[in-house]
C-alpha cells in the first residue's frame, strides 16, 4: 500500500512538472499588436 | 437528416454583436484560443429552420479588414484562409442603427471576399427613441444583399434571421463596392492605399444612406446628451468615477468577506477530513497538505474576481466604461498609458492574469507593453493576507490621522502607493523604451444601456474561468512542488528528526511534540536548506531564513507566504491571530531581539508591494509579449526594486 501510495506522488509530481515546462516553454506565435511589427500585418 | 451550416459573425466593437451570438446560441457555446495566439474564440451552436443547424463563430470585433490590433488580425485572417477549420460558407455582418455609416465600412470590405454576406443592423428598439428611420429595402437593394433589423434585447426579427441564414445559398456573392481582394493584406501596411480606398468606399456608403437613412436630431438629443455632459465633465467626471470606484472596492471587500471565509472554513475541513479518513501514507499526505490547500488558495480568491468583474462588466454593458477610457486618455497619456489602460489598472487589483489579458485591444504596442509592464504594481488580491497578517504584526490598531484607524490608513496607502509605482514606472518607461509605435485612440461611445444579465453572467464566468485555468493550474503545480519540497530534505538531520527532537524534549505531550518534530523537519527539508542558504541575501532586509522559505514559497503566489509562515511556525492556517502570537514572539539568535519589529514589518510589506512575486503572471507575460525578454526584464526589474526600497526602509527604521 506504501508503495502505491509513493507511486502516486511520483506520477503527480511529474505531471506537475511536465505541465509547468509546457507552460513555460510552450512555443505560441506572436501575440503583439499591430505598430509592433509582430503581428503580421 | 441535419445540414451544419458554418457561421461567422463580424461587426464593430460594441455593435450588440456577442449579445445577438447569445441569443442564437443560448448555452451552447464554448470559448477557447485561436491557433497559436490567445485571442478568444468563442463557437456556438444554433437550431435553424428545417432542420438546419448552425455552427456560429464569434469573430473579434473590428472596424475593418485593415487590422490594427491583433483582435482585428485574427478576424481577417479567419476570412482569408480558406483551409481554416473555421472558414465560413455565410458571414453575418452585425452592424447598429446609430453608427451605420462607419458599420457598412466593414460591410463592403467583408462583401469583397465573395460569401454570402447578410447584413443585420441591431439595436431595431433604439430607433424611435433616436428618431431613426431605415429603408430597409431600399439599402438591401443597393448593398445587393439581405438586410434584417433585429433587437437582441427583444428578441425581435431574429426568427427572420434564422429563416435567412438556413436558406443562406439563395444569397448570391455579391460586391457592392469593387476592390482588388488579393491586395488586401500587402498594402494593409500602405496607409496611403488604405486611405484612398477608405475614402470612397465612405462616398459610395454616404450615398447609399442618403436614400434609405434618416436622422430626427432633435429626438437624438435626449438622455445621452445629457448624462454624457455630466460624466464626462472635465471635473465632475473624474469625481463621479473615483466615487463610483472607491463604493467598488467597498462593496467588493464586504460581499467577498463571507463566501471567502466559507471557502477557506470549507478546504480546512476537507484537508482534515481526508487526513484522518484516507489510508495513512504519502499520498493522503500529498492530498491534504499539498493539493487541497493549493485548490483552496486558488478558489477563494474566486469571489473577489467574480465581484470586481461582475462590476466592471456592468460599467462596460452600461457604456459607462467608454466614457471613463475617454475620460482618462488624457491623463493617461502623459505617463505614456492610453486611456484603455484604465481596465488593466482597475482589473489589476483582483488579479494580474485577466488583467494582463485585458490589454489586448490596446492598438498600439508601446502603450500595451507598459501596461503590461506596471499592471503587476496595482495591489492585487493575493497581496492581501500578506498585508494583512503583517499589518496586524507591526501596525498599532488604534485610531490616527483623521481619526482613521491606523491599520486601515496603511492598508489604504498600500494599494494608493501600488497605483502611483504604476503610473510612474509607465512614465519612466515612456521615456526609456525606445520603441516606434503608431498611437492613435479610437474608442467607440455606445448608447446607454440597461445591461443584459446574460451577457454579464457570461462575461464574469469568462474571467472567472481565465483566472482559475490560467494563474490557478500554475499555483496548484507549484504548490504540489513546494509540498514535496517541504516534505524532504538532504542528510541525517532531516531523517532523524522524529528520535532527534523526542530525545531532546522528553517531558512535552504528544501535539505539541509533534508540531516540534514538523518544525524541525521544514527547518531540514530541501527548503529549509535552500532558505538558510538564501539568509546572508536577506539579512541587510530585516528577514531570517524562515522568512526567506516564505519568499521562495510564495514566488509561486504571494498569499502562500502565509501558508508558510504558518507551517514554519508549526500552527493551523486558518488561525491566524494565533500564528501573529507566535511570530510576535520569534526572537533572533541572541535570544532577547524580536524578529518582526516595526522596521521589518515595513521592509516586508514595501517588499511584496513592488517584488514581482507571481509565477503565474510570469507565464502570461511571457505568453502575451511572446518571449523570455519582457517577463525576465520585469522580474529582474520589479525584484531588484522591491530588494532596494525594503533595504533603505529596513536599514532607516531599524
Amino acid at each position: 500500500m506504501e508503495n502505491i501510495q509513493y507511486i502516486a506522488v511520483v506520477g503527480v509530481v511529474f505531471l506537475a512538472l511536465r505541465f509547468l515546462y509546457k507552460k513555460i516553454f510552450s512555443k505560441k506565435k506572436s501575440n503583439k499588436s499591430c505598430g509592433s511589427g509582430g503581428c503580421g500585418c | 437528416m441535419r445540414s451544419l451550416i458554418h457561421i461567422a459573425l463580424i461587426g464593430n466593437p460594441n455593435t450588440g454583436k456577442t449579445s445577438l451570438f447569445n441569443t442564437l446560441t443560448g448555452l451552447n457555446q464554448h470559448v477557447g484560443n485561436y491557433p497559436g495566439v490567445t485571442v478568444d474564440k468563442k463557437i456556438g451552436t444554433s437550431k435553424l429552420p428545417n432542420n438546419f443547424k448552425a455552427e456560429i463563430i464569434d469573430l473579434p470585433g473590428t472596424y475593418s479588414v485593415h487590422a490594427s490590433s491583433l483582435d482585428e488580425n485574427v478576424a481577417v485572417k479567419i476570412l482569408i484562409d480558406t483551409e481554416s477549420e473555421y472558414y465560413p460558407e455565410v458571414v453575418v455582418v452585425v452592424a447598429e442603427v446609430e453608427n451605420l455609416k462607419r458599420n457598412l465600412l466593414l460591410f463592403t470590405q467583408v462583401q469583397d471576399f465573395g460569401f454570402p454576406t447578410i447584413l443585420v443592423i441591431n439595436m431595431k428598439d433604439q430607433m424611435l427613441k433616436k428618431g431613426i428611420q431605415i429603408d430597409v429595402d431600399a439599402l438591401a437593394r443597393d448593398l445587393k444583399t439581405k438586410v434584417v433589423l433585429i433587437s437582441s434585447k427583444t428578441n425581435e426579427g431574429i426568427s427572420e434571421l434564422k429563416e435567412l441564414l438556413a436558406n443562406y445559398k439563395k444569397i448570391q456573392p455579391a460586391q457592392s463596392f469593387k476592390l482588388n481582394t488579393n491586395s488586401v493584406i500587402k498594402v494593409a501596411s500602405e496607409k496611403e492605399q488604405n486611405h484612398r480606398d477608405t475614402v470612397q468606399r465612405y462616398q459610395f456608403i454616404n450615398k447609399i444612406l442618403e436614400k434609405s437613412y434618416r436622422v430626427n436630431r432633435k429626438e437624438a438629443k435626449g438622455l445621452r446628451a445629457k448624462l454624457d455632459a455630466i460624466l464626462m465633465h472635465k471635473i465632475w467626471g473624474y469625481v463621479i468615477f473615483f466615487f463610483i470606484l472607491f463604493n467598488i472596492f467597498q462593496a467588493l471587500f464586504s460581499w467577498s468577506e463571507y463566501p471567502m471565509e466559507l471557502i477557506d472554513s470549507f478546504f480546512g475541513t476537507l484537508s482534515e477530513t481526508v487526513k484522518n479518513n484516507f489510508l495513512p501514507g504519502v499520498f493522503t499526505n500529498l492530498l491534504a497538505e499539498g493539493i487541497i490547500p493549493g485548490i483552496g488558495g486558488i478558489v477563494i480568491f474566486i469571489p473577489q474576481i467574480a465581484f470586481l468583474f461582475l462590476f466592471l462588466a456592468i460599467l462596460e454593458e452600461t457604456g459607462y466604461m467608454s466614457r471613463v477610457v475617454f475620460l482618462m486618455d488624457k491623463i493617461m497619456r502623459k505617463f505614456g498609458l492610453s486611456g484603455k489602460s484604465v481596465v488593466p489598472l482597475i482589473s489589476g487589483t483582483a488579479c494580474a492574469i485577466p488583467a494582463i489579458m485585458a490589454t489586448r485591444n490596446m492598438e498600439s504596442w508601446k502603450e500595451r507593453l507598459i501596461t503590461i509592464l506596471v499592471t503587476p504594481f496595482t495591489t492585487c488580491a493575493a497581496r492581501l493576507p500578506v498585508y494583512a497578517i503583517i499589518i496586524g504584526l507591526v501596525i498599532p490598531n488604534d485610531n490616527g490621522f483623521l481619526g482613521m484607524n491606523n491599520q486601515a490608513l496603511v492598508l489604504m496607502l498600500l494599494y494608493l502607493l501600488g497605483f502611483v509605482t504604476a503610473i510612474v514606472a509607465a512614465y519612466i518607461l515612456n521615456k526609456v523604451l525606445k520603441i516606434k509605435s503608431n498611437s492613435h485612440f479610437v474608442i467607440e461611445m455606445p448608447n446607454y444601456k440597461l445591461p443584459l444579465f446574460k451577457n454579464i453572467a457570461l462575461h464574469v464566468l469568462e474571467k472567472t474561468k481565465a483566472f482559475v485555468f490560467e494563474a490557478g493550474k500554475i499555483i496548484l503545480a507549484i504548490s504540489i512542488l513546494l509540498w514535496v519540497l517541504a516534505s524532504y530534505g538532504p542528510g541525517n538531520d532531516f531523517k532523524n528528526a522524529t528520535t532527534i527532537v523526542t530525545e531532546s524534549n522528553v517531558n512535552l505531550e504528544e501535539t505539541t511534540l509533534n508540531v516540534k518534530i514538523a518544525s524541525y523537519k521544514l527547518e531540514h527539508s530541501y527548503i529549509g536548506t535552500f532558505g538558510k542558504l538564501i539568509e546572508p541575501a536577506i539579512q541587510p532586509l530585516g528577514y531570517d531564513w524562515k522568512m526567506g522559505i516564505g519568499l521562495i514559497t510564495s514566488f509561486a503566489a504571494r498569499e502562500v507566504f502565509v501558508g508558510t509562515l504558518a507551517t514554519i511556525y508549526s500552527v493551523g492556517v486558518d488561525d491566524e491571530a494565533t500564528l501573529m502570537e507566535k511570530m510576535r514572539k520569534e526572537v533572533r539568535a541572541d535570544g532577547v531581539t524580536p524578529i518582526f519589529t516595526f522596521a521589518t514589518g515595513i521592509s516586508l510589506l514595501l517588499f511584496y508591494a513592488f517584488a514581482m512575486q507571481c509565477m503565474s503572471t510570469i507565464a502570461i507575460v511571457k505568453r502575451e509579449t511572446n518571449g523570455w525578454k519582457w517577463p525576465l526584464i520585469q522580474l529582474f526589474g520589479m525584484t531588484s526594486f522591491a530588494y532596494l526600497v525594503a533595504f533603505i526602509a529596513y536599514q532607516t527604521l531599524k
